[in-house]
């Protein structure tokens, strides 16, 4: 009877039980995993600089480096200096648009946010009536409106108001480079014509130029997610791909001019000569990366990281360490058919590739104004960058020495909450900083940037669709002719034409 | 109320709606004895049916935004109605049919490639005879089941790159260069059968080997004494002791022939891959999620449900006109 009466009372405990837990699953979560119910604050050990309680507000942003926690001195310190309590929620990059969405649609309403460089996804938020027109507090914050004042005609949209800001402002430029030892070695001069470029290029590739007789090097190496490895050949024949830009005063896209065409029918050449290494399709940038370290790559287009010998972000130390007589050189764009000066190679979107917003129905709309505001004087511009001076780094004549390691900078939090930061070339070497000004030249406007219309939703397919047909061209898979008459007709059914005119309306409204 | 006495019951026995309304009580006295009998059992499977109708029936509810052009902000009542239109976005599509065509092809030959397999091994597996050898073999490979994709590809490359890869080294040892299998569109759909079915095969045979170790051992003397041979047993007794599961197992996956591997296909495929292994599901996430348009993710996942639906009850149906039991 006892033994009955217990397994009746132990059945129906462990039926709660399980309600209970699949209740308390329902419950919502921040994207940091924990319950809403026992979130964590800031732990604020500083005294307050204002006797005023500080204004608490929420971020959602995009994380910067995953796994790793906003609870540090970094934000502390923007604590204090604004006197305000930062409640921070990081999404994960690759989603985190889809996450915002998720969270404005429950009905958060956070103070701050990073948003995608799209324009439409400005426009939907806009019209749903979710940002706040920063313009309006000008008055209040004039540092801001100095920030924003630079690009100006980018940032205001056609109701005269600006809703975001660059959260992240700086050229990341891109430059034809060399292995300079290897052209030394066998008598070779920085290419200046494309016919020259075909030479290097066969060499470095062909001629066992690091001696170890092995067919182990290439002209170019590439990525599966970013073409501007290649955007020399196309540079040499006037065109951008994947980009818009203006010539004559007309919008138009790299992708499919004549003098694409051509530059693939080079690359294609390249390939099958084996200058370009066969795992580009494949290959993550960060594998890209490790190939350069290695000393696999001879004369290809990259960032001007490599001549930094400060070794900042960790490109000129490794591939010094495994080729000590390597030497890296930068060049002009190899001069082709139809080669433009005024057409180079890409730029970042001005108005800004991730922006900051603040929401129009937050509660603490002038704290997060204030943060902002405080983020655009130099003294938070320095401290985005670089952290405290005397404790992270020292300045002497202009030149910053960043003085803790990249574990301590990702410790202390130095550029993790980037909400309107100007990117500052202070601390790398004088032969970055020529490498940056040389390629600086190179650079040609976006087109569309700023410019939102409707027909924007056919963007991503249409690059991933080009994407595709080139790399089916340059690999040979299909030819030249035939393949790029099929990206031609593709991007017609894809509404490329449509969202050509609807740029180009917009780029004249914009500057008449 | 009227009430209930041996006379009115008495009378009830008399006309046919009397007799209706006996049964009916005599149902439903049986029923609240069963209820009452088995009521901690009951009480034991409530969370199951709460958690169903929580996550799988009310959110039914939500498929009337592939009828909308539905927007996050103004939620689900309040945006407009559309009607078809979205259908219609959907089946337009320029390459709808390109990537119709794909997932059938890699369903199909994922079927017929791997579905006999796990019964092939379970089979082999039954006749081993040391139970420590066997336990062994089948805890090995099983184990690959728990390898998430994003590894596997790792592995892949590891093995096929023609650089760095093992692949690599062998071709280069007879002078020659290795194709770059992954990035090849003539190789990547026998690599996506292939990787499926060695992660799969060894899960897959837990089901059939559960149900071969209900055979009585008794079949197989009486098989022994009547002359058959091992290959005779295994025609006559093993296999059709197990054809109830394989076909229970084959009406499912036919169930899911729509679903050709989202996560596989979504960390394997490039840009020269994707024209021959983009499908349904892949398609969905790149038109609809990733670009916010939930309404055409939503018409697109309920097209894919209702083709599975009736995939499944005809071969439900066909699996019960040739003798079989079925699933529904």
């Amino acid at each position: 009877m006892l033994k009955s009466g217990l397994k009746k009372i132990l059945l129906v405990m462990l039926v709660l039980s399980m309600l209970v837990s699949l209740i308390t699953g329902c419950q919502k979560t921040t994207s940091n995993g924990t319950t809403a119910a026992t979130t964590t604050t800031a732990a604020t050990t500083t005294a307050e600089t204002t006797a005023a309680k500080p204004d608490e507000i929420s971020l959602v942003v995009t994380e910067l480096w995953p796994g790793v926690t906003y609870e540090n001195f970094n934000k502390q310190h923007i604590e204090e200096k604004t006197n305000t309590k930062l409640k921070v929620t990081a999404l994960d990059a690759s989603t985190a648009n889809q996450q915002l969405n998720v969270m404005l649609a429950a009905g958060d309403r956070p103070e701050i946010m990073h948003i995608g460089g799209l324009e439409s996804y400005e426009t939907n938020y806009v019209k749903d009536g979710l940002l706040l027109a920063i313009n309006k507090y000008y008055d209040k914050y004039p540092n801001l409106q100095n920030r924003i004042q630079k690009t100006i005609n980018m940032s205001k949209r056609d109701d005269g108001n600006v809703y975001t800001i660059n959260a992240s402002a700086g050229q990341d430029p891109w430059v034809p480079s060399y292995r300079k030892d290897w052209l030394d070695k066998f008598s070779l001069g920085i290419p200046q014509t494309l016919d020259e470029y075909m030479i290097v290029a066969d060499t470095v590739s062909n001629k066992d130029p690091d001696g170890n007789n092995q067919k182990d090097t290439f002209a170019i190496g590439g990525s599966k997610t970013d073409f501007r490895f290649f955007n020399h050949i196309f540079a040499a024949f006037g065109v951008i791909p994947y980009y818009w830009y203006v010539v004559d005063g007309n919008v138009v896209n790299g992708t499919i001019q004549p003098g694409a065409k051509e530059a693939l029918r080079t690359l294609n050449k390249l390939y099958t000569m084996k200058a370009i290494d066969p795992e580009f399709v494949t290959d993550t940038s960060k594998r890209v990366k490790e190939k350069y370290s290695q000393g696999k790559y001879g004369a290809f287009c990259y960032g001007t990281l490599c001549f930094d010998t400060f070794n900042t972000y960790g490109y000129y130390k490794p591939l010094h360490d495994s080729n000590p007589a390597a030497v890296w050189a930068y060049g002009p764009i190899p001069k082709g058919t139809g080669f433009n000066e005024k057409i180079g190679m890409q730029s970042l979107s001005e108005k800004g590739w991730q922006r900051t917003a603040i929401c129009a129905a937050a509660k603490n709309i002038d704290a997060a104004l204030r943060v902002i505001d405080w983020m655009c004087t130099d003294e938070g511009q320095m401290f985005t960058n670089y952290g405290l001076e005397g404790q992270h780094y020292t300045m002497k004549d202009d030149v910053v020495t960043i003085t803790i390691d990249d574990a301590k900078r990702q410790e202390v939090g130095v550029t993790q909450l980037y909400l309107a930061q100007d990117v500052l070339n202070l601390h790398y070497s004088k032969e970055y900083q020529q490498a940056f000004d040389f390629a600086s030249k190179l650079l040609t406007p976006m087109g569309n940037d700023g410019l939102d219309v409707p027909e924007s939703k056919y963007l991503v397919e249409l690059n991933n669709n080009s994407r595709t047909q080139y790399f089916k061209i340059i690999t040979g898979e299909v030819p030249v002719d035939k393949g790029f008459d099929e990206l031609l007709a593709q991007w017609k059914t894809l509404h490329g034409d449509e969202l050509a005119a609807a740029y180009n309306a917009a780029y004249k409204a914009k500057n008449k | 109320m009227i009430p209930v006495t041996p006379r009115y019951n008495a009378k009830c026995k008399n006309n046919i709606r009397g007799k209706e309304l006996l049964n009916l009580r005599a149902n439903r006295n049986n029923s609240l004895k069963i209820v009452r009998r088995d009521k901690y059992l009951l009480l034991l499977l409530l969370p199951g049916i709460v958690y169903f109708i929580i996550f799988k029936y009310l959110p039914m509810g939500g498929l009337i935004i592939a009828f909308k052009d539905y927007s996050i902000f103004k939620g689900m009542w309040e945006s407009p109605w559309v009607g078809f239109n979205i259908f219609r976005e959907v089946f337009s599509s320029y390459d709808f049919l390109h990537i119709i065509r794909n997932t059938l092809l890699i369903s199909i030959y994922k079927i017929a490639f791997g579905f006999p397999i796990p019964i092939i091994i379970s089979l082999m597996l039954n006749e081993i005879r040391s139970r420590h050898f066997k336990r062994s073999i089948q805890t090995i490979i099983y184990l690959p089941h728990f390898v998430s994709w994003v590894v596997i590809y790792g592995i892949m490359l590891t093995i096929l790159s023609p650089s760095y890869g093992i692949l690599g080294d062998i071709y280069q040892m007879f002078g020659k260069e290795a194709p770059h299998m992954i990035a090849n569109s003539r190789y990547i759909r026998s690599l996506l059968v292939i990787t499926e079915i060695w992660k799969e095969v060894g899960w897959g045979t837990i089901l059939y080997l559960a149900s071969l170790s209900t055979v009585d051992p008794n079949l197989y003397e009486a098989a022994v004494i009547d002359g058959a041979n091992k290959l005779r047993q295994v025609i006559h007794i093993t296999i059709p002791s197990i054809m109830g599961v394989v076909v229970l197992l084959l009406i499912l996956r036919i169930g899911s022939l729509l679903s050709a591997g989202f996560e596989q296909i979504l960390v394997i495929q490039n840009d020269l891959t994707r024209p021959v292994i983009d499908v349904f599901e892949t398609f969905t996430f790149r038109r609809g999620i990733e670009l916010g348009n939930y309404s055409y993710a939503t018409a697109v996942g309920l097209f894919s449900s209702v083709v599975s639906m009736i995939l499944v009850v005809s071969a439900d149906r066909l699996a019960k006109s040739v003798g079989e039991e079925g699933l529904l």
